[in-house]
């Protein structure tokens, strides 16, 4: 009896840590994705408030 | 006696992650994620179809959180009524505690999300219907006055209102007349429950309006709240998200409903036990078919072509 009990706690141990990391991995890959789609939305004038650097549209036109 | 049982009672049963999922009243999630769905589709701007995709799971989540607070607030009365009572806490598969946890945990994490995800009114408007079902519904509402499915039931109308604002940004006419639908048919749904499952809510006391003000105050309120419920269902089709299509599923579905109340209204005690409420029950079953046939006409109105069956 001990050792069924056991591993009918393994299992259910299992089953939760397996649940939770594909719950997990799931959320990282949605976030992941989600980055992607709201940064080509922005397009390229809208990513270029985010570099840091002189933004290319701003700087004065040579001659 | 079983070794889960076994472990049951010494109070060291090992949750598996169903029994977590569980708290998250799963049924009622998929009838949350539905009617989110389609005020996803019927709002007349759209989605990048990933944003759309992450809205209907963080709406998801966050009735899921609710749910996980109910159950944690109700376990008590959840373990004294028959329909309840294989709950994960009364069945004692999960402790208070974690449910607990769990429900703010996804709060957090799905008003967060939705908010980053689409727009902050979205958001907003989710974080309210969460504290609406965890604290005015069952914390307070429910314990303490008839009214309790009346007010209760807002909670449940939110999510096509909050897919609509995912979408749009803004709450408009046709947001509140989805909201309307489900506020109005909730009364009446779970009136017909409470008159043929009526030692449940006896037992558990629960101030159900069949205990408080009897069963025939309850048929003329079943009645009463079917007739608004149809004027606003039928009123819909004339918006942006109805159609002809839309119009003839809410003439017929009214229709058939209002039946099945003047039915149950026109019925007394000793009728009704002499078939074993075989109206009330049917009307219940019918009010699942209802919500699910006006929503689904509400999307096809979305997918249709203008000009046709689509839009007026």
């Amino acid at each position: 009896m001990f050792e069924n009990v056991t591993s009918e706690v393994h299992e259910k141990r299992s089953s939760r840590n397996t649940g939770t990391a594909l719950c997990l991995g799931a959320f990282i890959i949605l976030l992941a994705v989600l980055s992607a789609v709201k940064v080509q939305q922005l397009g390229a004038s809208g990513s270029e408030r985010f570099d840091h650097v002189q933004r290319p549209a701003l700087l004065p036109e040579d001659g | 006696m079983t070794d889960a049982s076994l472990h049951i009672q010494s109070g060291d049963y090992e949750p598996s992650f169903g029994d977590f999922f569980a708290l998250l009243k799963p049924r009622v999630m998929s009838l949350v994620v539905f009617t989110a769905l389609v005020g996803i589709f019927a709002a007349p701007t759209s989605l990048h179809w990933v944003e759309a995709f992450a809205a209907l799971l963080f709406i998801a989540i966050g009735a899921g959180a609710s749910g996980a607070l109910n159950m944690w607030w109700d376990a008590d009365i959840d373990a004294v009524m028959r329909r309840t009572a294989k709950r994960p806490i009364p069945s004692g598969r999960v402790t208070g505690e974690s449910a607990l946890s769990i429900g703010i945990a996804l709060s957090l994490l799905s008003v967060m999300m939705l908010g980053l995800t689409t727009n902050w009114l979205a958001a907003g408007l989710l974080a309210f219907t969460i504290f609406f079902y965890a604290v005015v519904y069952s914390m307070w509402l429910k314990r303490s006055t008839p009214q309790n499915i009346v007010i209760g039931g807002a909670a449940g109308a939110f999510p096509p209102m909050i897919g609509w604002v995912a979408v749009t940004g803004s709450i408009s006419i046709d947001a509140v007349l989805m909201f309307a639908i489900i506020f109005l048919w909730t009364p009446p749904h779970f009136w017909a429950l409470a008159l043929f499952m009526r030692s449940d809510y006896d037992d558990a006391d629960v101030p159900m309006l069949t205990v408080t003000h009897g069963r025939r105050s309850t048929r003329n309120h079943i009645l009463a709240y079917t007739i608004i419920v149809a004027v606003f269902a039928v009123a819909a089709a004339f918006t942006s998200m109805g159609g002809p299509f839309y119009l003839a599923v809410a003439v017929i579905a009214n229709a058939v409903w209002l039946a099945g109340a003047v039915q149950i209204w026109r019925r007394n005690e000793a009728i009704s036990e002499a078939d074993n409420f075989r109206a009330e029950k049917s009307f219940f079953k019918f009010s699942l078919l209802y919500l699910l046939l006006h929503f689904g006409a509400i999307w096809v109105e979305a997918v249709l072509p203008a000009g046709a069956w689509g839009g007026w």
